[in-house]
């Protein structure tokens, strides 16, 4: 009598590959082990915090050079005690002339923006003019003459100061004037465009503020007095 | 408890308890007849046999042992199960039963239904059966091979022999079992 576990035996012994299906098989695993597993190389993985390190020491050069640019870079505040300086001395001009335009030009021969004598001054007669270095930036100095008020005062000197607004790390607003007042001395600066203006002298700060005003008499808009035609 | 139960098992038992040395067209045969007792349908089992063999090559050139080849064959099987999302609630919370052989070696001998009883089987079920009747493994063994307890085995055994009685047992059932099958089902 067949035990259950003969039967078993005999039940598998009979399920089997066909002969050409086992052959087929084989051969197909002797062509797959020939060809061996294909392995894709992966591509050395990049670090994805490589990037990140490289962008932040980037950040901080740019920013670390913005500060070092911005601590040691000159300011167009430098312009007034420049000036005061300048003329505490006998000033050295190596240029005069009564000719505004005169000087201008040869400002621009010295490497000036392009600047315009601004439509107080140019009525007034020139004096001389001058190169000053602001914290090794050159500044572009122009003297007037005053009007001479008989009975009043005997004239005086008006400067007027242009420099290149990039080579500056600040500026002066460009809708109106900005006043000053230093020792005896008083200011108006501005920009226009790439350049910044300065206008000086050795008068009281209100004395400055009526010298700008009184030329068109527009009041609340003192820049149009100082800008060119 | 489905397919996941087949997902640790791992072949661990040693090339010694293979036959000396079968070559590999017995080696197939056995990975096909192990694959049936899984899929119970001989094209699946074909199929089966025929990827695992060739993962195999691929892999490592040749297959070494039938317990690789085994254990590629359940993987895959595995992966088809979750595929297809075949799922068995069948409880094996049974209190564990005595050892197996003595109660074998008196089960009834059933001629020509036995594909249709184990039809009825679950792939665990035929899986335990196969390779305790037909590989010869101890329960012990089998628990190692497939990541499961020894008790579990022992469970899924008995089961596997208590659902081909009632079967035979049944009238007109799935398995139209022979004059021997009536005798020593009604002896039991």
């Amino acid at each position: 009598m067949p035990d259950f576990r003969q039967q078993i035996q005999k039940h598998f012994e009979a399920k089997e590959l066909s002969a050409a299906k086992v052959e087929a098989i084989l051969a197909k695993g002797r062509a797959t082990a020939a060809a061996g597993e294909k392995i894709v190389p992966l591509h050395p993985r990049k670090s994805p915090g490589r990037w990140t390190i490289w962008t932040v020491a980037a950040a901080i050069v740019f920013l670390a050079g913005l500060a070092f640019w911005w601590r040691n870079g000159a300011s167009y505040q430098e312009f007034a005690p420049q000036v005061v300086a300048f003329f505490r001395k006998d000033p050295e001009l190596p240029k005069r002339s009564q000719n505004p335009e005169e000087l201008r030009e040869w400002l621009f021969a010295q490497g000036a923006p392009a600047f315009e004598i601004p439509t107080k001054l140019r009525g007034l007669k020139s004096f001389g003019c001058q190169v000053i270095q602001v914290e090794g930036k050159p500044t572009y100095l122009t003297c007037f003459w005053s009007e001479k008020k008989p009975g009043v005062d005997q004239g005086s000197l008006v400067h007027l100061l242009v420099a290149r607004r990039s080579d500056f790390k600040d500026a002066p607003p460009s809708g109106s004037p900005e006043f000053r007042e230093l020792g005896a001395w008083s200011f108006a600066s501005w920009s226009e465009n790439d350049v910044i203006y300065t206008m000086a002298t050795k008068a009281p700060l209100e004395k400055l503020k009526k010298f700008v005003e009184n030329v068109r008499h527009v009041p609340g808009n003192v820049l149009v007095a100082l800008r060119p035609v | 408890m489905g397919c996941n139960q087949y997902c640790a098992g791992r072949f661990i038992l040693d090339a010694s308890t293979d036959s000396p040395t079968p070559t590999d067209a017995q080696r197939l045969q056995k990975g096909y007849r192990y694959a049936l007792a899984l899929t119970h349908h001989p094209a699946d089992a074909e199929d089966l046999v025929h990827e695992a063999w060739l993962n195999l090559s691929r892999r490592y050139g040749r297959v070494e042992t039938n317990a690789v080849l085994f254990t590629a064959v359940r993987n895959l099987f595995v992966d088809q199960c979750r595929r297809k999302k075949i799922v068995q609630f069948d409880s094996l919370d049974e209190p564990e039963r005595p050892e197996l052989p003595a109660a074998a070696e008196s089960e009834p001998g059933i001629q020509g239904d036995l594909d249709a009883l184990l039809a009825i089987l679950r792939p665990i079920e035929r899986e335990a059966l196969f390779l305790h009747y037909y590989e010869g493994r101890t329960a012990e063994e089998i628990g190692q091979m497939t990541g499961q307890p020894r008790g579990t085995v022992l469970s899924l055994l008995h089961r596997a022999m208590a659902k081909l009685r009632q079967a035979a047992l049944e009238p007109g059932g799935k398995g139209r079992c022979n004059q021997w099958l009536l005798f020593f089902v009604c002896s039991l």
